[in-house]
């Protein structure tokens, strides 16, 4: 149980020892700068989600909280007390680890006897702490077994149970379930969520995979190149991205990207995409017109679950601009101006169908809910239209990639 | 046209049958000329008295093996070998531990290092032998001059021993190093961190972590450490043939002179097979 703040945290490696595969860092006199400028408050029994692809500094902040990474500049507090240079064992954390790192020669008992029997704990309160971690993660059959002996997901449970039976301040966790199938990883999610209801201490958890930071966090933070993009709850990140990294970051399938136009008459704000002009809602203008936006190129974003399908009758005759007719089962659509398409192909994920199509000169996604397309059917190749109402889209400057409908930070 | 078919698919046959033996005869005869035929005359020889050419002349029975066992000489000879085994593998072993240990991280000049470290694998110990009793020479010896002393080192019957034995540790070093550096290399980089998370420092990491991680490759390489001692002898002949005194007569180098200084080589014999039961019961015990 503790707050965790990251002050102007930054890791710079020299420019020799240069991880391979991380192109995009920034490389400076000093070297490689493989964390920038991290800022972060991490409250007590928080849940933190570091998330970002491979290569954005995300493990390497995770590293250096723990203290196994020496921090190159900055300040990190754990409950006020300065950490910086503070050995990992005396700044009463924990860590899980991607590979699990569990000790091969000890069984499932041994391995979470350790860390306590390091710290001199008395024998009945060992037993008592390894009995009550077992029964909480419903490994108390495998106490006597040797890690060898266990599968993946067992695995995981014994990683996970040697670091919660010292009641650490801080429970870090490295990307623990990407070694796991997707089925497991599923179910060892949930139970991460239910653990975390029970153990009552702050959680800074690692992932690459956009699913599990929005199921988990309490915040996430998304990063790239050793930045921080975001910092936000995940309504936050996935309603309204600062930018187009963290727009086509978060949310599966990908939200997807039109150029276009931002237009203005008075103090209404239009996108014109493809001659097509869809009108912006009455909240957007008002940011808009408060930040004194100009009309200039933009990039539309549309989440594909946003995406509404239209029937065409003939689209080829009339050109770009069909005459396009709402679907029955879709809400009144009337009004909205419709894009051109051409279907591809389109996958059927239960309840909802992922259609991929050709639109304005790039590859598009749209979910649909499954009753829905089975009245439409499009094969590979049809033409189809599509549209979206203004109050989906998302705005993002051409030039810098910023969203234009975030209010300015309060700083 | 039949029967001529037939004959040639028996043939066919018998060819598949005796194929796989044809391909191991070359082996099996090189081994049976220069270890097996040598083996197996060794014991017959041992229950024989010779003549100076080494041929059988009179049936002993177990006269020989009587014989070694009340000499005084044998059994000193018996003792000065285990003595030697015992500090050769110690300093070995620990010699290739601390080295593959100190180069199990990464640096500027790490493979330099790790050539020096296993380079006594590549020295023959004749010619390493000879480098050390130039060092231990009593009057323009590097040693004596580095320390200001004055000792015969390899005619004093109280360091003889123990010298060789050093020299033989370090020489066998090249390759424990090379076990140790494989041993290390597969022990997972990450719960050195986990332990250093919960709370171990590098003398508890080693304990818990490293030996374990260690214990099969380590049993091996002691296996292999003490027959490749009780092997030794091209540095025994250099440095101190047997002497001063027999404080350094070693098995193997028994054997030899027994057998090519006194011309007893059935005495020679019956204490080759005794060095062989003894590795051969070491080796069933380990394993």
């Amino acid at each position: 149980m503790a707050s965790v703040t990251l002050k102007h945290i930054e890791k710079i490696y020299p420019a020799q020892d240069k991880p391979d595969g991380k192109q995009n860092l920034r490389i400076s006199e000093e070297g490689v700068h493989a964390v920038e400028d991290f800022n972060l408050e991490i409250k007590d029994q928080e849940f933190i989600v570091l998330v970002g692809p491979s290569g954005c500094g995300k493990s390497t902040t995770l590293r250096m909280i723990a203290g196994l990474e020496s921090i190159s500049r900055g300040d990190l507090y754990i409950d006020g007390t300065l950490m910086n240079n503070v050995p990992p064992k005396e700044r009463d954390i924990s860590m899980v680890f991607q590979n699990y790192a569990l000790y091969p020669h000890m069984t499932v008992q041994e391995n979470m006897e350790f860390p306590l029997k390091l710290r001199k704990t008395p024998k009945e309160e060992i037993r008592r702490r390894v009995q009550e971690a077992a029964e909480m993660l419903e490994i108390k059959d495998l106490l006597k077994r040797k890690p060898g002996a266990l599968s993946g997901g067992q695995r995981q449970r014994v990683a996970i149970g040697r670091a919660i039976v010292r009641h650490p301040k801080v429970l870090l966790m490295d990307e623990p379930l990407s070694n796991l199938d997707a089925k497991l990883r599923n179910q060892m999610r949930a139970e991460i969520i239910q653990l975390r209801k029970q153990l009552k201490t702050t959680f800074i958890y690692v992932t690459h995979d956009q699913t599990e930071a929005m199921t988990l966090g309490d915040r996430i933070v998304i990063m790239k190149d050793g930045v921080i993009q975001q910092i936000g709850t995940p309504e936050e990140v996935y309603d309204h991205p600062t930018n187009l990294f963290v727009a086509g970051f978060i949310g599966v399938p990908k939200m997807n990207f039109f150029k276009g136009t931002l237009l203005k008459t008075g103090t209404e704000y239009k996108v014109e995409i493809e001659d097509v002009i869809f009108p912006l809602p009455k909240d957007a203008c008002k940011t808009l017109v408060s930040s004194g936006t100009l009309v200039q190129d933009v990039i539309i974003g549309v989440r594909p679950e946003n995406i509404l399908l239209m029937q065409t009758e003939s689209l080829t005759q009339s050109g770009s601009t069909a005459k396009a007719q709402p679907l029955p089962t879709q809400p009144a659509n009337a009004g909205l101006r419709a894009l051109p398409g051409t279907a591809d192909v389109s996958e059927l994920m239960g309840a909802t169908v992922q259609l991929h199509f050709t639109a304005c000169d790039g590859d598009r996604t749209a979910v649909i809910p499954a009753l829905q397309w089975e009245s439409m059917q499009l094969q590979p190749g049809q033409p189809l239209a599509f549209s979206f109402r203004g109050s989906d889209i998302h705005l993002f400057s051409e030039t810098s990639g910023k969203s234009l409908l975030r209010e300015p930070e309060k700083v | 046209m039949n029967h001529s078919s037939s004959r040639i698919s028996r043939i066919r046959n018998v060819f598949s049958a005796t194929e796989p033996y044809l391909y191991l005869v070359p082996s099996i005869l090189i081994f049976s000329i220069f270890l097996f035929w040598p083996f197996f005359k060794t014991i017959y020889l041992s229950f024989y008295k010779t003549n100076k050419l080494g041929q059988a002349k009179l049936f002993v029975g177990i006269g020989n093996y009587k014989e070694l066992f009340q000499s005084s000489a044998f059994i000193n000879s018996l003792y000065v070998t285990l003595v030697f085994v015992i500090i050769v593998v110690s300093i070995s072993m620990l010699l290739g531990l601390i080295g593959a240990i100190l180069c199990n991280k990464t640096f500027p000049g790490i493979r330099f290092f790790s050539t020096a470290y296993a380079l006594p694998m590549a020295i023959a110990s004749s010619s390493a032998a000879m480098i050390f009793r130039i060092m231990l020479h009593p009057s323009i010896g590097i040693v004596n001059k580095l320390l200001h002393l004055n000792i015969n080192w390899l005619a004093d019957p109280r360091y003889a021993l123990v010298l060789v034995a050093i020299l033989t540790g370090w020489l066998n070093s090249g390759i424990d190093f090379l076990y140790f550096s494989a041993g290390l290399a597969s022990i997972d980089e990450t719960i050195y961190e986990r332990a250093s998370v919960d709370g171990a420092g590098p003398v508890r990491q080693f304990v818990h972590l490293t030996l374990p991680g260690l214990s099969p490759i380590l049993f091996y390489t002691i296996v292999v450490n003490i027959i490749q001692a009780f092997q030794s002898f091209g540095q025994v002949k250099i440095l101190t043939q047997g002497g001063p005194g027999d404080a350094t007569n070693l098995i193997v180098y028994s054997i030899y002179r027994d057998a090519f200084f006194n011309y007893r080589f059935g005495s020679a014999a019956a204490e080759s097979v005794i060095l062989f039961v003894i590795i051969m019961c070491l080796t069933l015990l380990m394993f």
